[in-house]
């Protein structure tokens, strides 16, 4: 596995938690849900700002980022915060898990972007209700 | 979102930690073999001076965490689970010893300043292994460890 191949399949993830970060927030009343809007909304913004920052890493290297896909498949019962909330928090460990994996796989500035990551995916989860792990990501 | 395959299941990165330092790597598959798909791996003992640093440390910061938990009745709780985790933090990469017992003074306000400049210096540290480490594998480790970290620190905000 080389760098480049784990940042495309790190790419390839943020892809997905930008589309449903999206849905998730188009489910999310403002006026009724503020603290949840306001946590979905930021996370969304997060994750899009992480795509760019991928494709702008993978692009300095010299290869083609991976497009996103068409569209990705939500869960059909996204009708109550509850499960906005779970899906958030799924969202944020499988972030967890592909930064460790990226981790993993890179080296020098671009790992040490990675752990960052991770250790945001990891703290952003609780304010979706998870509770801290002993070992996140993994 | 659906994760990437994880490159090494939690088995094996303990496995891993454990060679580090020298023990039997009990458990330990065919999958800890460098391939595709498998994160690097250099010469074991590459990183083992890296790992008996880190685990004194997650041991030391786990024998503060448990006095200042015993010293102050309202931090008992946070203690107790901040020793636990650390120690067995330190147990995954293969230091079986007990955190030493240590001695403080001082106000409860004064204790829980020091208990969370100890947490948070405790994360830096494991970030900064995290760097240095040559292996893939023990680097994700450690920054799983400092990601747990980073979760109670942010509990205890």
């Amino acid at each position: 596995m080389t760098q480049i191949e784990a940042l495309q399949t790190t790419l390839a993830a943020e892809h997905a938690a930008v589309f449903v970060y999206g849905a998730l927030g188009a489910r999310t009343s403002q006026s009724g849900q503020p603290a949840l809007y306001q946590g979905v909304t930021a996370a969304y913004s997060l994750h899009r700002a992480r795509r760019d920052e991928l494709m702008a890493q993978i692009d300095a290297a010299g290869a083609d980022p991976v497009a996103a896909e068409p569209g990705y498949a939500l869960p059909a019962d996204l009708d109550s915060a509850t499960a906005i909330r779970r899906r958030a928090l799924a969202l944020e460990k499988d972030a967890a898990q592909t930064y460790a994996y990226l981790v993993a796989n890179a080296t020098g500035a671009t790992r040490a972007w990675a752990v960052a990551a991770l250790l945001d995916a990891a703290v952003r989860g609780l304010g979706f209700g998870g509770r801290p792990e002993r070992l996140p990501g993994l | 979102m659906s994760a990437p395959p994880v490159p090494l299941h939690r088995r094996a990165v303990v496995a891993l930690g454990v060679g580090l330092v020298g023990l039997t790597a009990a458990g330990c598959d065919d999958s800890d073999g460098a391939g595709p798909g498998q994160p690097t791996q250099p010469p074991v003992d590459a990183d083992s001076a890296l790992v008996n640093r880190i685990a004194g440390a997650l041991l030391e910061t786990a024998a503060t965490a448990r006095t200042i938990g015993a010293a102050v009745p309202a931090l008992a709780d946070v203690g107790d689970r901040l020793s636990r985790l650390h120690t067995r933090h330190a147990r995954e990469l293969g230091d079986t010893d007990d955190p030493a017992p240590s001695q403080v003074n001082g106000s409860r306000a004064v204790l829980q300043r020091r208990l969370w400049r100890a947490e948070q210096r405790l994360q830096e540290r494991l970030v900064q292994a995290t760097l240095d480490a040559e292996s893939g594998a023990l680097a994700q480790l450690l920054a799983s460890m400092a990601a747990a970290v980073a979760q109670h620190r942010e509990q205890l905000a």
